[in-house]
């Protein structure tokens, strides 16, 4: 998820719009042949194309050349009943469709929706191009590159939160299923077959709880780029959002996130992307799920998203236990976290590019919404 | 003319793949060369009006994804996906006069039984307060999806109250889909956060619970339980300190016995993660039992005892019912100055003699 954000953030999207720098390589070593996925947790996409796989009850990330870099000349609009067309494409009813995931390939500009058939617990990847024409992604004699995560590890690995590339790595979030606790994974690129990773423990300062821990899963990610240093921007449940500084990820570090952002208690991070404003403001929206709705609403329907100014995420000024809140009390502490209306009642989303982004609604409708 | 004559001479035939009732390939004979072919669901009819009375508007059902080639007057389509037992499939051919010959598919179900929910994880008659997680194995693979967080209910047994959204809605099933874990919100059960003050906690001490599985929790076939269970359980007082390893008793086998090394811990401890993060170097497990209150465990040797000194090791993973680890207190004590964890202990000597 999530990849496909600002251009200042992200290394590789910044490259991909201009002819005179050349991506480093994702894949160095591949693997041709048939691909069976048996889970999906979260895609994202790296550079060129690459589609990222978490599959965490298997402790595996795949990397699949899609081979789709060819950028669209069309734009989306709306298709009432996306997910409803998408179940009779696979030949179950609405409800028996379980949707998992989506990303935008900024490659191409095409949609691929992670779903799973709740009746026969297939997995599969559609892709959508924006005139509406879907197809499940080829999984038949493809070149993919498997990348185990370590074994051994005392506390594994169950599911994978979220996926990123960032600064020729790749990076996922990843929670155990008996143990609580929180996992970061890393892969220096170019990926090669086979070839594991590293496994580490994060700590995180919850502001709230006025204390470091090790244990609250990180939901979504984002990359971060400030002074010319990477960072991995995560959101968690109830909401902090924590910046993890990217070379902090070496073996036998100790990672430390430090808090910026306190959205508010009660929401579950979905997806989250930055993207640069009408104004020329760099923002961030995340969407997330308010299981506090019923007793205290923010909108229509248990679907919200937040945007935020970047700028929030700047410095070492404001963090931790004096991290922005968005609320004083009941009230809003800061005119710079604001609720995204537009994003009201949307499922899942992903980046289009600055203008506007795609959406899954609760109705399962596909929409494109402006951003704001 | 022509057409009515194809359409006299069309025919549709549905042939499972190698035997696989779900793989399929369907063929048209004798197509015009104008004609439309789909593959689709056969769907519940749709009602007339909507519920707000407006008439329905109904729509040709979508083709499924496949495979459609056509060499001269023979269609082939093969699904790109697998066929979903229990569902019935429609392949159509239709004509340019809006006249169709269509061909049905059912998909048997597969032979199966109701699932039946095995057991629950803690099971003790008393739980405290800050219970982190609950376990549910069930006897076969299980419908996934977040629909089972609103069919899982506690209740406060004596007013009947039920409590409003404890459950932390991520999905942690295991790979055969057996086996769920269910975590209480951790945001209502540390102290100081927000969300617990304005929720308040899943579970309060000293009051009785009622933990509901609903009979319309589905198996992977689509077959629900069809009968509720319930859990009984009252609540003690939170547990917010270190898993404590140094105050565990050891019942120490004899030498050359195959006896269990007998470990009463004192406070209920998970015992998936006692099996995963407890072991004895060198010294391979061939088991480990535990009582119901989950404060005994027996970890019974692969091979008798040799005399001889030995560690039981103590990962730092392990935890009790609330989350506590030998290193770590899940929730922290906002009122102790130093907070309230001390230096874990993580190894226990014995000898055997």
């Amino acid at each position: 998820m999530r990849m496909n954000s600002l251009p200042v953030w992200c290394a590789f999207l910044a490259l991909s719009f201009s002819p005179l720098v050349v991506n480093a390589e994702v894949i160095s070593e591949s693997h041709t042949g048939d691909l069976e996925l048996k889970t999906i947790d979260v895609i994202n996409f790296a550079p060129d194309g690459v589609l990222l796989i978490g599959n965490g009850a298997k402790s595996e990330i795949i990397a699949l050349e899609t081979g789709d870099t060819k950028a669209s000349s069309s734009t989306f609009q709306k298709m009432p009943n996306f997910l409803a067309t998408l179940a009779e494409k696979i030949g179950v009813g609405e409800k028996d469709v379980a949707l998992i995931d989506m990303e935008v390939n900024p490659a191409s500009g095409k949609l691929y929706v992670a779903i799973r058939n709740q009746k026969n617990k297939a997995h599969l990847i559609i892709r959508v191009s924006p005139d509406g024409a879907m197809e499940p992604v080829p999984l038949t004699n493809v070149k993919y590159a498997r990348i185990p995560l370590p074994e051994g590890d005392k506390a594994p690995v169950s599911k994978i939160t979220d996926l990123l590339w960032i600064d020729n790595r790749l990076i996922a979030s990843a929670r155990c299923a008996e143990e609580f606790a929180s996992k970061i994974f890393s892969a220096d690129g170019p990926l090669k077959h086979d070839k594991a990773g590293s496994i580490y423990s994060a700590e995180t300062y919850h502001v709230a709880h006025r204390k470091w821990e090790t244990k609250a899963p990180m939901s979504v990610m984002i990359p971060f780029e400030e002074d010319g240093k990477h960072y991995i921007v995560g959101a968690f449940s109830c909401t902090p959002v924590v910046k993890y500084p990217i070379d902090s990820i070496q073996p036998g570090a100790k990672i430390k996130g430090i808090s910026m952002i306190e959205l508010g208690s009660g929401n579950r991070p979905l997806d989250m992307f930055g993207f640069s404003g009408k104004d020329g403001k760099s923002q961030v929206i995340t969407n997330t799920f308010r299981f506090h709705h019923e007793k205290r609403p923010y909108g229509p329907s248990p679907h919200l998203a937040f945007q935020f100014d970047q700028a929030l995420l700047d410095g070492s000024d404001g963090v931790n236990e004096n991290a922005t809140r968005r609320l004083d009390g009941s009230k809003p502490a800061t005119d710079k976290i604001r609720i995204a209306e537009p994003f009201h009642g949307v499922v899942h989303m992903s980046r289009i590019d600055d203008k506007s982004a795609l959406a899954i609604q609760e109705s399962g409708d596909l929409v494109a919404i402006a951003l704001p | 003319m022509n057409v009515l004559i194809f359409l006299a001479g069309a025919a549709l035939s549905i042939q499972p793949l190698e035997g696989d009732p779900t793989r399929v390939v369907v063929t048209a004979e004798n197509v015009p060369s104008k004609c439309s072919f789909s593959f689709y669901r056969k769907a519940e009819p749709a009602k007339a009006q909507g519920d707000d009375g407006a008439p329905v508007v109904r729509q040709s059902p979508s083709s499924l994804f496949g495979e459609r080639k056509r060499e001269g007057n023979v269609i082939t389509f093969v699904p790109a996906v697998a066929l979903t037992p229990g569902e019935t499939y429609v392949a159509n051919l239709e004509f340019i006069v809006g006249e169709s010959v269509r061909k049905e598919y059912y998909v048997p179900k597969e032979k199966g039984v109701a699932p039946g929910l095995v057991s629950v994880y803690p099971g003790g008659e008393t739980l405290p307060a800050n219970l982190l997680k609950f376990y549910l194995h069930f006897d076969q693979a299980m419908r996934e999806g977040r629909e089972i967080f609103d069919q899982i209910h506690l209740k406060d047994a004596e007013t009947g109250v039920s409590v409003k959204s404890p459950w932390r809605r991520q999905e942690l099933w295991s790979d055969d889909a057996k086996r769920l874990i269910l975590f209480i919100h951790p945001g209502r059960i540390k102290q100081g956060l927000q969300l617990r003050a304005e929720m308040g906690p899943v579970l309060e001490e000293g009051k009785k619970y009622t933990l509901t599985i609903s009979g319309d929790v589905r198996g992977a076939r689509g077959l629900a339980m069809g009968k509720d269970y319930e859990m009984s359980f009252k609540t003690s007082a939170p547990v917010r300190e270190q898993v404590r390893p140094e105050q565990w008793a050891l019942e120490i086998p004899r030498a050359g016995s195959g006896e269990p090394l007998i470990v009463t811990t004192g406070s209920a401890l998970d015992p998936y993660l006692v099996m995963r993060h407890c072991e004895i170097p060198g010294k391979g497990l061939a088991k480990v039992e535990w009582n119901d209150s989950q404060k005994v465990f027996r970890f019974f040797p692969e091979q008798k005892w040799a005399a001889g000194d030995y560690e039981l090791e103590v990962g730092q993973y392990l935890e009790d019912l609330a989350g506590n680890t030998p290193v770590r207190v899940f929730d922290t004590d906002l009122d102790a100055e130093n907070g309230n964890e001390k230096p874990p202990v993580l190894k226990r000597s014995f000898t055997v003699d």
